[in-house]
């Protein structure tokens, strides 16, 4: 996650001139894995389901460590999220291979430092400031 | 008595000099503290350094300038855009689907 996301979406996003998207990292082998399926999962019942669950795995980090997939159906129960059918995206393989295969596609255009965006066609690199990236972003929207 | 009122004229001469120095030195100290900024970049930049996987390179400075041509884009503020999600081929987006600028998130949960 940006450091400076919170207000990214308050200055950008809440007046329609930014939207984020977000692409998977597996960095850290299972506990990656499952987490980033829970959010491929919440997705699938909902897209603004992925992002409540990609904030409350963001705000539950340490956790994952240790999380199962009975953990990760307890976070989609908090949502208010169908946990038979969470469940058993959970499993599915088609969703294992699609968050590896987003991955490898951001490994194959050489991304290999966090933090790491794409803003429109262009890489940046590195942790910046939130007057830094108001300055990219302005400079983008021409202001 | 006269040389007296000399010596007092000499003292306050001397002391007028040197604090007229010490003014110029404290100007001369100004642009030092103009860097500041430079300063606070480097340290953002060294606040990321433990979050990199240790199998990856870490880059060495963020660049922010952006290469493009770009146009004013008035803002919309018809909906909560905060609060509306999208699907563009694998990527979920969170937002106005017609913003101008889409800003992807390389990341990891942990």
């Amino acid at each position: 996650m940006l450091r400076v996301e919170p207000e990214i979406l308050a200055n950008y996003v809440a007046k329609g001139t930014v939207k984020l998207a977000f692409s998977h990292v597996l960095d850290h082998g299972k506990p990656s894995m499952l987490a980033h399926r829970a959010a491929e999962c919440a997705g699938s019942q909902d897209p603004m389901a992925f992002w409540r669950m990609h904030d409350l795995l963001f705000e539950r980090q340490d956790r994952l460590w240790e999380a199962d997939p009975y953990g990760m159906v307890q976070f989609a129960s908090e949502l208010g999220l169908d946990g038979v059918a969470f469940e058993a995206c959970l499993d599915d393989p088609a969703i294992a291979e699609k968050v590896q295969r987003m991955d490898q596609a951001r490994r194959d255009l050489g991304i290999r430092s966090r933090p790491s965006f794409v803003a429109n066609d262009q890489l940046v690199q590195g942790a910046l400031a939130y007057a830094t990236f108001v300055d990219f972003l302005d400079g983008l929207l021409g202001k | 008595m006269e040389l007296k009122s000399w010596w007092i004229y000499i003292c306050l001469l001397g002391l007028s000099i040197l604090l007229l120095a010490g003014c110029g030195a404290e100007e001369a100290v100004a642009p030092t503290v103009s860097a500041t900024p430079t300063i606070a970049v480097a340290a953002a930049t060294a606040s990321i350094a433990p979050t990199v996987a240790p199998t990856e390179v870490a880059t060495s400075a963020p660049t922010a300038t952006p290469t493009v041509a770009s146009v004013a884009v008035a803002e919309d503020t018809s909906a909560d855009w905060v609060n509306v999600a999208s699907v563009e081929g694998d990527l979920y987006i969170r937002g106005n689907p017609n913003a101008p600028i889409r800003l992807l998130d390389y990341s990891d949960f942990l």
